[in-house]
């Protein structure tokens, strides 16, 4: 570790500010600086490394805005293109942006279903909600490739906040720990991308996760399909309201840290049927159990409480 | 744990799910390397979730698609069974109970080779493709597989890391972490060093002619 200077390092959100405010510069360049620290690589290489993975995200996007076809399951596939369609329509409800915003949420994970190549934001049930966030700013401000690789720092600066003290996978937290997480890091990319503070980039995370705080993982037969294509374009619309009333002058009561602890504490305590298993909620449904989980062995299994 | 933020970003990675197929592939690709040949059986014991909804996920698919080398953003991952016959590769799904402290996204592979000995790693996926090896071959490990690493199954004899460490010393390679386990005092022992780059070849060489050392692997960061 000859290379790394420790204190540019941070395990909350709190730490993370001081930095910006100590530094006089942006979460996303703090999170550049420090991974630049930790790995030895020069800032411009890094940078060019984000810039490839939104290439890849804005693929991903297309992508699943062209698929027509139903998923292997059945459950997903088509959803993002008429969404698409009737954001380009005569008169979509609260202008084209809201429903391209879904559609580009709703593609990536059609994509994803359809055993396409995406980029894990933090997970793959949650790759939708950054890639779409961005595409959106792409359309409606202009956002060029090297602001959007710049942004994907300020979603990893403050996925790192998350990931300190909490986990991403839905097997452990819930939906919570993954679109919750995502949109976190989604609204405060679209904060600091629109010119915010770090200190709103916080708030616009801290928003954004409290309210998506106790989201269960209850997909239909395991299926990363049902909710998550929908959740995917929902809740990148969600980032957008977050990063909206941070960008307005709001203050979160709750800090992001604060709200980490809690998304934490709420996972440990969901029951294993929500996390996962396919074992509760949408999946046990009269319409979950018609779409049973496979496992490996392909011994005939119900959706088995665990 | 120190995240990269290429860990909150990423891995490119073919779907659906990051932790039930990315990190399924990593495991594969990561048991592949320290098996140091293409497998020609693998037996692969699958608990939790991994067992649960492995099919739904592509779980077993990307498990052999590392075991044939790919990376998790290979396009051939959806068609890895295939493939896996076609090369002759004869595959095992289980599923067991591997107790309440076991992640639940687990498994074990249990692999062999005609021209390897045989390997036994038990790993988990932790989510977002993050995932740790346990165990590899009885002995306790914590490899994540995200740095260049040298694994050494040797004698437990005094020396050994002295002798080691100082042919790294020698090629300037610094030791970003060190683990030995043993089965036993004074019987066989693994020791897992991961480096801030990679080992040149000619000391890699020499430290494989190292008299206690029964097996060395070099391994290449994860994709």
């Amino acid at each position: 570790m000859s290379t790394a200077s420790p204190d540019l390092d941070y395990d909350s959100a709190a730490r993370l500010l001081e930095l910006c405010s100590a530094h006089g510069c942006s979460v996303a360049e703090i999170a550049l600086r420090r991974e630049a620290a930790q790995t030895g690589k020069d800032e411009a290489s890094l940078l060019a490394r984000m810039k490839d993975h939104y290439t890849v995200m804005r693929e991903a996007v297309r992508g699943g805005l062209a698929i027509r076809a139903a998923s292997p399951s059945g459950l997903s596939g088509g959803d993002a293109a008429r969404l698409h369609a009737y954001a380009a329509g005569a008169s979509p409800l609260l202008g084209p942006a809201l429903a391209r915003t879904a559609a580009y949420g709703f593609a990536v994970l059609e994509l994803n279903a359809q055993f396409g190549r995406i980029v894990a934001t933090p997970t793959a049930g949650s790759a939708g909600i950054v890639p779409a966030c961005l595409m959106t700013l792409e359309d409606t401000r202009a956002l060029d490739a090297d602001r959007a690789a710049r942004a994907l720092f300020t979603a990893a600066g403050i996925g790192l906040v998350i990931g300190r003290r909490a986990p991403f996978a839905g097997a452990q937290g819930g939906c919570q720990a993954e679109v919750g997480s995502a949109s976190a890091m989604a609204a405060a990319a679209i904060v600091e991308a629109e010119g915010g503070t770090p200190a709103q980039a916080c708030d616009a995370a801290a928003f954004a996760l409290m309210n998506t705080l106790g989201m269960v993982c209850d997909p239909i037969g395991g299926y990363v399909e049902v909710p998550c294509v929908s959740r995917n374009g929902m809740f990148a619309v969600h980032s957008f309201l977050a990063a909206t009333m941070a960008l307005a002058g709001t203050r979160c009561v709750v800090p992001l840290d604060d709200v980490v602890i809690a998304m934490r504490d709420i996972g440990r305590r969901m029951p294993r049927a929500l996390k996962e298993t396919a074992g509760g909620g949408l999946a046990t449904t009269p319409t979950g159990l018609r779409y049973p989980p496979q496992p490996v062995t392909g011994k005939p299994s119900a959706a088995k409480q665990q | 744990m120190k995240l990269s933020a290429f860990d909150v970003i990423g891995p490119v990675m073919i779907g659906p799910s990051s932790s039930h197929t990315a990190g399924a592939a990593r495991i594969g690709l990561l048991a592949r390397r320290l098996l140091g040949a293409r497998p020609a059986r693998a037996r692969l014991v699958l608990h939790g979730s991994f067992a649960a909804t492995g099919r739904g996920h592509a779980t077993d698919r990307a498990l052999v698609s590392g075991l044939l080398g790919h990376a998790p953003d290979d396009p051939a991952l959806p068609a890895a069974l295939d493939e896996a016959a076609a090369a002759g590769l004869a595959l095992e799904f289980t599923e067991e109970d591997m107790g309440p402290d076991a992640h639940p996204n687990s498994v074990r592979l249990e692999l062999s080779a005609p021209d390897a000995p045989g390997l036994r790693v038990s790993a988990s996926s932790l989510g977002g493709g993050v995932i740790e090896i346990h165990d590899i071959d009885g002995y306790a490990t914590g490899l994540r597989g995200d740095l260049d690493t040298l694994v050494c199954w040797h004698a437990d004899k005094s020396g050994f890391l002295a002798r080691l460490t100082a042919v790294l010393a020698c090629v300037e390679v610094n030791i970003a972490t060190l683990r030995t386990s043993r089965h036993g005092r004074g019987i066989d022992a693994l020791t897992v060093i991961e480096t801030d780059g990679p080992v040149p070849a000619d000391a890699l060489d020499l430290l494989s002619r190292m008299p206690v050392m029964t097996r060395l692997r070099s391994l290449q960061p994860l994709p």
